[in-house]
């Protein structure tokens, strides 16, 4: 018998605490959400409030965009950079490669919002950039474009590049460590470039933990609070700020209202990912939540 | 008195497998041996006698003592692997003293211990080395010192030189037999090589299919061995089906005459020793002779081994090289034999 | 042609990857060591270490913070070990009906910002009294940590060489005995980087410390946040770096803790 209940024991205590925290939080906030009405009773009210409220699809399409758009550039750069380093470990110097690695993983010691406020003095319209370009002549005193607090949220766009973008190459990297230099040698035998022996057959290998980085990425930045309410505008605001407004405005009444919107937005990203992960899955091999080289790369 | 008996040994492994051994005594301070093709319950064995394994039902005794469910850290039986499970963070001194440590001896002791068992395995000096620095046969070494250190009571060893360079393993065989001959251990050792059974065995059993098929000294196995099995094992790989009739064996062809020692009349199989056979060219011998017509020659360290066809059926002849004497394939040959060395089952 | 043009462009790009991350660093400790920046100088006025003075200052209250921070960060990374080593363990050694989806259950926090749940477990916290308290805050921090643990060990204990404790079983080690020279040894690294993840994640946990701690816990990123949005850009500077700092400083003890453990638990 102990040894068939054994397995559970030694996971219940990590398993219970997640349990508590996460899924009571989840379920805690649903049945906040629900409890807009008369004590004691299920009213879908709030989420009447925010279905026809403009702000909050203002809002959403606003985080909606920011944060695809964040991903897409991140993976990409990521991806760019993960050949470069592939490039470099293979035809230069595999010590310089991984010493390359870890000085791109440099933005990984800052908190989001020490990332917003690197990004605020480098491209505010009196930050550092906008100061170079006057001095080389290459733009005015007002003329640099807007890029922090700008509408379409370039600024929100780039901050979350540079503090995710480490974190993508960190997950891609160890995949780069394992591939035999043996079998580039090959490659060039049958005449096959680096870049073509990237795409062939490298690219296949990365795109798992692509995909698993994306995810946890876009997931995150969609609520993430920090870097939106630094580098964002007051209309329309990013949902994370949107909703812990509404959550700390003073009036209790608007807590099911915040809840409300975030459980909204969890089953939105819940959808959009499972979407995504269809479409995409002919692209490689699918997710599996735990394989080795899909799940959480750690340093 | 027996060192290690064991009694109605049985361990089922699915979906096929089971290990039986009905009983089996190993003497105390005697070399014996293991010997079966791979996958016959050797390893198994040794895990069940060490405790690794626990078995299904049966006994385990050591010394007088029934051990059959003391856990392994409290047997005090040495094992070594074929590969050294050296422990990588430790050095070699640490490996060595890993057990006196667990055991909480005095710090001088371990160290003098240490520096014993070192210089037993010939590694004196290399007690700050890490394992990744020593060559295969040096990281067996220190196996063995770490398992020697503790005075085990009975050392049990899988096939643990087979992984070593042919040189290095006939260095480590003389090594483990002049130890075991100075410190009188117990040893019971795993081999599918029966080069090194001879050489290292006082007794042995050999093992097929999770059974013990014969008990006993080498020699007395090769010279009686009870079954085809275990004679083909042993190497005597001339097996000849057929029936006896008077004083011949009848075989597909031919007939062998047999000696006055031979008469088991209800024997279906004759067998030939390889090295029993002689080919002879022309020279005049008054024992019995077979004819055949030599199919392949192979020359190994001072010896030929020889294919010969006689009728329908290969004999496999081992005989010594002679200057001035050769072999041709497609000769026709005399072959000689003993009547008083056959083997009949 | 075009593959030399690609080996000139390869080394280009990834020089200006890594000057992009190191300008910021630069550009900080310039910041933080000037008086004043004004348009359009490209670097700050006369060297001055007002801004660090400042952020020194027990007025600032920036050392007390920098020690709650720390004290969160490095119990609920200890807390994070003992949750996760048994689990870890079970998730990597054991085939379980349902291990799929307590593996999963066990990692999903790591996708979504902590606050965003913990706003709906905020009354139990209140009910319980852990709000505006640290070890409210430490629980909290449990949510975004815990996944990287367990993934880290999870990794670690996968890889473990078992040959080798059933090798100490035979030269006579117990259980504890040989877990703790044989096994523990060998999951160090995963320790060392979940560890290190968990530390480095709750150091910067703002919003969540926030809603939780109630203004009352004050952590580092609780103090610098009016200075990095908005406020005087030469302090805000300062206690970037000084965030930095703390972090590279933790990281590191951290590493050089467990090498020393290691290598002090060795035989003799």
């Amino acid at each position: 018998m102990w040894p068939k209940i054994k397995p559970y024991i030694l996971i219940l205590p990590a398993l219970l605490t997640t349990i508590t925290l996460f899924l009571g939080g989840i379920f805690g906030g649903i049945i906040r959400s629900l409890s807009a009405g008369k004590p004691g009773e299920i009213s879908f009210y709030a989420y009447a409030q925010i279905f026809s409220s403009q702000d909050f699809w203002a809002s959403f399409l606003f985080t909606l965009r920011y944060a695809a758009l964040s991903v897409l550039i991140a993976s990409f750069l990521g991806l760019a950079i993960v050949f470069g380093l592939f490039y470099v470990r293979m035809e230069i110097n595999s010590r310089l490669s991984l010493f390359l690695q870890r000085l791109l993983q440099l933005p990984m010691l800052f908190p989001f919002l020490v990332a917003a406020y690197i990004i605020f003095i480098l491209l505010s319209p009196h930050g550092w950039l906008a100061r170079l370009l006057f001095k080389l002549n290459l733009a005015g005193e007002n003329s640099f474009p807007l890029l922090v607090n700008d509408p379409f949220g370039w600024g929100i766009i780039i901050a979350y590049v540079f503090k995710t973008c480490p974190f993508i190459i960190l997950m891609l990297y160890p995949v780069i460590l394992k591939i035999p230099k043996a079998w580039l040698e090959a490659g060039k035998v049958l005449g096959i470039s680096q870049a073509g022996f990237f795409r062939k057959a490298v690219f296949p290998l990365l795109i798992p933990p692509l995909k698993t980085a994306s995810f946890i990425v876009f997931a995150y930045t969609f609520l993430a609070f920090e870097i939106p309410y630094i580098l964002g505008i007051t209309y329309p605001k990013a949902i994370a700020v949107y909703a812990y407004q509404l959550y700390t405005s003073g009036s209790l009444s608007d807590r099911p209202l915040a809840l409300a919107i975030i459980i909204t937005s969890l089953l939105l990203i819940a959808m959009i990912s499972c979407l995504v992960h269809i479409i995409t899955r002919r692209w490689g091999k699918t997710i599996k939540p735990g394989g080795k080289e899909n799940g959480f790369q750690t340093v | 008195m027996a060192s290690i008996t064991i009694k109605n040994l049985y361990k089922y492994f699915p979906p096929s497998f089971a290990l039986q051994i009905d009983e089996l005594m190993i003497k105390e301070g005697e070399f014996f041996g293991i010997i079966g093709p791979s996958g016959c319950g050797k390893t198994t064995l040794l895990r069940l006698i060490t405790g690794l394994t626990a078995p299904d039902r049966g006994e385990i005794w050591l010394n007088g003592r029934e051990i059959t469910k003391t856990p392994p850290e409290k047997r005090n039986i040495g094992l070594i692997f074929q590969e050294p499970r050296l422990f990588p963070h430790f050095t070699v001194e640490e490996n060595v003293g890993f057990g006196l440590k667990m055991k909480k001896s005095r710090r001088r002791d371990i160290k003098a211990k240490i520096d014993e068992a070192l210089e037993m395995v010939g590694l004196t000096g290399f007690n700050r080395r890490y394992p990744s620095a020593l060559s295969g046969g040096q990281k067996q070494r220190v196996a063995l010192a770490r398992a020697l250190v503790l005075e085990p009571k009975a050392l049990l060893m899988d096939e643990p030189f087979s992984a070593l360079d042919p040189e290095l393993r006939v260095e480590m065989r003389f090594l483990i037999k002049k130890l075991q001959q100075e410190k009188k251990i117990t040893i019971i050792f795993i081999t599918h090589d029966r080069e090194e059974a001879f050489t290292l065995f006082e007794r042995m059993a050999v093992m097929q299919e999770g059974k013990i098929l014969q008990t006993g000294t080498p020699l007395h196995i090769y010279n009686q061995p009870q079954n085809i099995k275990v004679a083909n094992f042993l190497g005597i790989n001339n097996i000849l089906p057929g029936y006896i009739e008077g004083n011949y064996f009848y075989t597909q062809g031919f007939r062998i005459l047999l000696g006055a020692a031979n008469q088991n009349q209800t024997a279906k199989y004759l067998l030939l020793k390889p090295e029993s056979l002689k080919i002879v060219n022309g020279e005049e011998d008054a024992r019995p002779f077979l004819t055949g017509t030599i199919e392949e020659i192979t020359f190994q360290t001072g010896f030929y081994h020889i294919k010969v066809k006689v009728q329908s059926q290969s004999l496999n002849i081992i005989q010594k090289y002679q200057p001035g004497k050769n072999f041709t394939p497609g000769a026709e040959v005399k072959i000689l034999y003993h009547p008083e060395e056959i083997i009949l089952l | 042609m075009v593959s030399r043009l690609f080996k000139l462009l390869i080394p280009v790009f990834l020089t200006g990857m890594v000057l992009l991350n190191i300008i910021p660093l630069l550009l900080l400790i310039f910041l933080s060591l000037g008086s004043s920046w004004m348009w359009p100088h490209l670097f700050p006025g006369p060297i001055s270490l007002s801004s660090w003075k400042y952020v020194i200052n027990p007025a600032a209250g920036s050392l007390p913070a920098l020690k709650t921070s720390l004290q969160i960060a490095l119990t609920a990374t200890l807390i994070n070990l003992i949750l996760a080593m048994p689990a870890a363990k079970s998730l990597a050694h054991y085939h379980f009906k349902g291990r799929k989806a307590c593996e999963l259950i066990l990692l999903l926090p790591a996708l979504i910002p902590p606050w965003a749940v913990i706003t709906g477990i905020h009354k139990t916290f209140i009910y319980l009294n852990l709000t505006d308290t640290m070890s409210g805050v430490i629980l909290a921090h449990l949510l975004p940590t815990l996944p990287y643990m367990v993934r880290a060990l999870t990794i670690s204990f996968a890889s473990i060489d078992y040959s080798l404790e059933e090798q100490a079983y035979l030269l006579g080690g117990n259980k504890s005995q040989t877990f703790f020279y044989i096994t523990l040894p060998q999951l160090l690294p995963g320790i060392a980087a979940g560890s290190i993840l968990s530390v480095l994640i709750s150091l910067s946990e703002y919003l969540t410390t926030l809603i939780i701690g109630g203004g009352q816990v004050l952590t580092l990123t609780l103090v610098m946040f009016p200075f990095v949005n908005g406020g005087n850009p030469s302090i805000g500077a300062a206690y970037s770096l000084l965030f930095a700092l703390m972090a590279l400083i933790t990281l590191f003890s951290l590493d050089t803790f467990i090498n020393r453990y290691y290598s002090e638990n060795k035989l003799y």
